[in-house]
């Protein structure tokens, strides 16, 4: 993937860590099957809400350790995800990438991981700050515009 | 370029957000649902709207990308959009 490219193509989808922390405190729907019927009465056409229907899930476990952040939401949202967009091969559609990279770093402690030879060191890890997989084609901005997202398939 | 025909999946943090429409298409209405949510969020009053274009801030993918969040869990937005 060309930076360059990538770059015209999300110069304007601005993605900062901008730090993070619970969010709201709405009650949690997705692991009660009750609500499947509900979701298929929203707004979105019903092949679209019978995709993204709810399914049982485990509930969230306690975090590991202090400092750890459970993040099990997210799965859920991807895995949901999936079944308005399934799968496609890399290469299959085009996919837009930001030059910019955000870094996070973690220290490792002894039982942070199965990869006990990494007690003791500080990783980081760098990822493009957005990416964009099924744009229907590159675009160009004439200014500070482009587009950015996943489109499902 | 974002076909305004099918859903779009937003996922993490933003400033803002803009999505240019194949074919200049002119939204009228976008909805939006926290993909752990079971229902969905008329936005239309909190976007941009403009020929071709829809600009969503930040503060609103951030609010309703986490509508559903577990208490104490810090993972980050994600939403599907519809556009209408």
């Amino acid at each position: 993937m060309g930076p360059v490219a990538a770059q015209r193509a999300i110069g304007h989808c601005e993605s900062d860590d901008l730090g993070h922390g619970p969010g709201s405190a709405a009650a949690r729907a997705v692991t009660d099957p009750a609500n499947a019927a509900a979701l298929a009465s929203a707004h979105f056409p019903a092949d679209v809400a019978a995709r993204a229907a709810p399914t049982a899930s485990p509930a969230v476990p306690a975090p590991a350790k202090p400092g750890f952040e459970p993040r099990a939401d997210e799965v859920t949202r991807a895995v949901r995800w999936q079944r308005l967009a399934p799968a496609f091969a890399v290469g299959a559609a085009a996919t837009a990438v930001s030059d910019r990279v955000l870094v996070d770093r973690w220290r490792f402690a002894k039982g942070d991981s199965w990869a006990t030879w990494l007690e003791g060191q500080e990783l980081p890890q760098g990822a493009p700050a957005v990416s964009a997989r099924g744009p229907s084609r590159w675009w160009t901005p004439r200014s500070r515009s482009a587009s950015s997202a996943s489109t499902a398939r | 370029m974002v076909d305004a025909s099918k859903p779009v999946g937003v996922f993490g943090e933003y400033r803002s957000l803009t999505l240019a429409l194949a074919g200049g298409r002119r939204v009228a209405r976008v909805l939006a649902q926290d993909l752990a949510a079971d229902r969905t969020v008329d936005v239309t009053g909190r976007v941009a709207l403009q020929a071709g274009r829809v600009t969503i801030p930040g503060a609103v993918i951030a609010e309703v990308g986490r509508s559903a969040q577990t208490p104490g869990d810090f993972s980050r937005p994600g939403l599907v959009l519809r556009l209408e």
